[in-house]
């Protein structure tokens, strides 16, 4: 924490391929927070999602030579390896369904943290994008994306028929982009 | 197929968002390779869903606790010590929900899977082929002694049956020349009238001059002395042989060939192995052929 340099996403790359643990350093300090955050979306247990936000950071050290500019940010393949390992540990774990959805109602998005990952991005600003997604539509996404459910198991917790998923899953979906496309 | 009515159908957001069934991942897939504008709908929903994770991850980003940044760093320091390449793969496309299996680390899973199942089935075919090649060495074996066994069974059949065969074509020419309308019964009972019980059969054909007998009921005679039948022909006995006794008193038993036209038959005891004239006192059993 507190180096006073700042890395573009290409100079991070390019130290983490020269093995420099000073850039992993940086690297580490600033999306640790955020990854941690999506490990915590999907498994909500502390000790648990340490371990999985070690195991993310050595995927990345270890396979940052996989990483292709061409395809996305880093920080956006950095975020998938975090919710793919920790959907993995949610499935190897077995967790009945009402075990891993527990969290899924009352999840507000108001953690106060400490945003060094885009200085231009106002977090209140995000949390508001995040309020103007209904609260069902939040949780149907959610349902799908952070805890790897099936149609099956969000018709069960929604309580909605099998047929309305996928209607309502889209219905959402274009939501959130229309939201996007207004920030 | 209507493109955009299944562009609509919300099977693109659920395989995005990874809630898709294994089937509905299937179609889209086909879909894709096929029209264009499926695909471009898809990676359009990627990126919304990838700036939700942006956005969702940013909005939640929270303070790790402190021994985590040191256990990794000692851990690389390992990996760099030891200056192992990693080849670690790492799963950096987006999860959906069709992947049941989660990703093992360092193994691309569906590449090798084909010729691991080709491996194993070979490696299983192998073991069952061996199996079976010493299965059936030992049933050869057990086969081919049990074929020994029966070929010498049969052997012994064989040659049981020329013995049945050769008795019964005896006993039907037996049967025959009792059959014969010219055979003639000959009856001999007790002649010291003391031992009715006593008795005895000829059968004689006159024309094939053949002569059998079949005791009824004589007594055993000793070890030196022999029963010896004889034919009355013009007053005089002419010999027709000695008889066993036993078991073989039951059967009808060949005697020598009476020519000429004996009137009478006679059973004397005589020495073993018969004699030319018959002891008269040792008469047992005589009967007169019917008719003469």
């Amino acid at each position: 924490m507190g180096s006073a340099l700042t890395y573009t996403e290409a100079e991070l790359v390019a130290g983490l391929r020269a093995r420099d643990q000073q850039i992993f350093g940086y690297l580490y300090d600033h999306y640790a927070p955020a990854l941690h955050g999506v490990v915590l979306k999907v498994i909500n247990e502390e000790t648990i999602a340490s371990d999985i936000l070690q195991e993310v950071f050595l995927k990345i050290w270890r396979s940052i030579e996989k990483y292709d500019a061409e395809k996305g940010r880093l920080f956006t393949w950095m975020l998938n390896i975090a919710r793919n390992t920790a959907i993995d540990a949610l499935r190897s774990k077995a967790y009945k369904l009402d075990q891993k959805i527990q969290d899924i109602s009352n999840d507000v998005y108001s953690h106060t943290s400490q945003l060094t990952v885009n200085p231009s991005v106002d977090h209140l600003g995000l949390v508001k994008v995040l309020e103007r997604l209904n609260k069902e539509q939040r949780v149907i996404i959610d349902l799908a994306y952070f805890k790897g459910c099936t149609q099956e198991e969000i018709a069960k917790v929604l309580d909605i028929p099998l047929g309305t998923v996928k209607t309502r899953m889209r219905n959402a979906i274009i939501q959130l982009r229309n939201i996007l496309k207004q920030q | 197929m209507d493109v955009q009515r299944y562009i609509s159908s919300g099977i693109i957001e659920s395989y995005v968002a990874g809630s898709a069934s294994e089937q509905d991942v299937k179609e889209l897939y086909a879909a894709m390779a096929q029209f264009p504008e499926v695909k471009a709908a898809v990676e359009a929903c990627q990126l919304d869903m990838e700036a939700y994770l942006e956005i969702v991850a940013t909005a939640h980003a929270k303070p790790v606790p402190a021994d985590v940044r040191s256990r990794i760093f000692r851990i690389i320091e390992d990996d760099g010590n030891s200056s192992i390449e990693s080849v670690d793969a790492v799963d950096d496309k987006p999860r959906y929900i069709y992947d049941e299996t989660p990703e093992t680390e360092g193994t691309p899973v569906r590449t090798l899977r084909y010729w691991q199942i080709g491996t194993a089935a070979a490696i299983v075919l192998f073991l069952a082929s061996a199996a079976f090649n010493v299965i059936y060495l030992n049933r050869y074996e057990e086969y081919k002694g049990k074929y020994v066994a029966l070929l010498e069974e049969n052997r012994g059949v064989v040659a049981q049956n020329e013995i049945y065969q050769a008795k019964f074509q005896e006993s039907e020419r037996t049967l025959a020349m009792i059959k014969n309308p010219t055979t003639r019964m000959v009856k001999m009972g007790d002649v010291s009238k003391q031992h009715p019980e006593r008795l005895a059969t000829v059968f004689w054909n006159e024309t094939s001059q053949e002569v059998m007998i079949t005791i009824n009921n004589l007594p055993e005679p000793q070890a030196d002395q022999q029963y010896q039948l004889w034919a009355i022909i013009d007053g005089k006995p002419v010999d027709a042989g000695v008889f066993e006794m036993g078991e073989l008193s039951k059967t009808l038993q060949k005697m020598k060939a009476v020519s000429g036209e004996a009137k009478m038959f006679a059973v004397t005891l005589e020495k073993k192995g018969g004699s030319p004239t018959p002891t008269l006192t040792q008469m047992f059993v005589a009967g007169k052929v019917a008719g003469s």
